[in-house]
């Protein structure tokens, strides 16, 4: 009797829990996570550099790179899924989102390339500070709340 | 440029070498104030071409709004890339444009929600970015102002 009710109270408890998450779910939490730390560390370290008037080091560049792959391993795994699964809720959007993050690391480090000192270093930061943005965009579209 | 150089010597001071000391719109702030603009220009840009061509009847003014941002940021981005004095009064006009857009549908999206469904980039001052919107032409304004005042000195400087 009382598991009646406890299965009658479980059963309301997941159906509440069903209705305030999305119907489509985000499969990458943890490597969008990893993005968005990089991605917000560069920004922080470059703003710093920025603000100290210095020029970008080499192994913040690298970090970019990493940045980058992080990216396309993301993007890998979307399209993968895009393949298998049903998608996101709007193509077009998605597409233009997807190909943005993957264009803003490298495009960004060109045009801070071409001014190295205090306000390369501040490039660099827009765009540590833009990927998050992309990405919370990216995953909005994704799951339809866009 | 051989001609130039070889009568070059004989002149005490041509004007070449000062011109690069003209700041330039792409140089210094104007280096992150482009990187900026082109964010805004590109995703502007997109998100409006996807909402004219798949959703247009929805929200038209919406839309068109959305289609006029983009095109604005597009012309403030190529205008303080080229840096010319034409490209630079461009570039003025276009973020007054800017500020007066953010300011102008910012208002009417509190006033009147329905007519704006927080569907451009300048709803509610650009509060779904972060109020970048309504920063933006405020510094973009203080730097051109700047760096007009550095040339014109500069342009001054080189004529002495």
């Amino acid at each position: 009797m009382t598991g009646v009710s406890l299965l009658g109270t479980t059963r309301g408890l997941t159906d509440s829990v069903a209705s305030l998450t999305p119907v489509v779910s985000w499969p990458w939490p943890l490597l969008s996570m990893v993005i968005t730390v990089i991605a917000l560390v560069i920004a922080a370290v470059c703003a710093v550099l920025a603000v100290m008037k210095k020029s970008t080091p080499m192994v913040v560049l690298a970090l970019v790179g990493i940045l980058e792959a992080a990216i396309a391993v993301l993007a890998i795994a979307m399209v993968l899924e895009w393949g298998s699964a049903q998608g996101p809720a709007e193509p077009f959007v998605y597409l233009g989102y997807l190909l943005m993050c993957l264009a803003t690391p490298p495009a960004m480090v060109w045009w801070a390339r071409g001014e190295p000192g205090r306000w390369g270093s501040g490039v660099l930061a827009v765009a540590g500070l833009m990927l998050p943005v992309l990405l919370l965009r990216l995953q909005q579209v994704w799951t339809g709340r866009a | 440029m051989p001609e130039p150089a070889d009568v070059g010597s004989a002149i005490p001071s041509p004007p070449e070498p000062e011109i690069h000391q003209i700041p330039s719109t792409r140089r210094g702030a104007g280096r992150v104030l482009v990187a900026v603009y082109a964010v805004f220009a590109i995703a502007a840009t997109s998100r409006a071409g996807v909402q004219l061509v798949t959703k247009f009847s929805d929200a038209r003014l919406a839309y068109v709004l959305s289609a006029f941002a983009a095109v604005v940021y597009v012309v403030i981005t190529a205008a303080l890339i080229k840096g010319t004095a034409t490209a630079r009064r461009v570039a003025t006009i276009g973020i007054v444009i800017e500020l007066i857009g953010v300011l102008v549908v910012g208002a009417f999206s509190y006033v009147d929600s329905a007519v704006f469904p927080r569907a451009t980039v300048w709803s509610h001052f650009g509060e779904g970015y972060g109020f970048v919107p309504l920063l933006l032409p405020i510094l973009g304004l203080w730097f051109l102002r700047r760096s007009n005042a550095a040339r014109s000195s500069a342009a001054r400087s080189a004529v002495r």
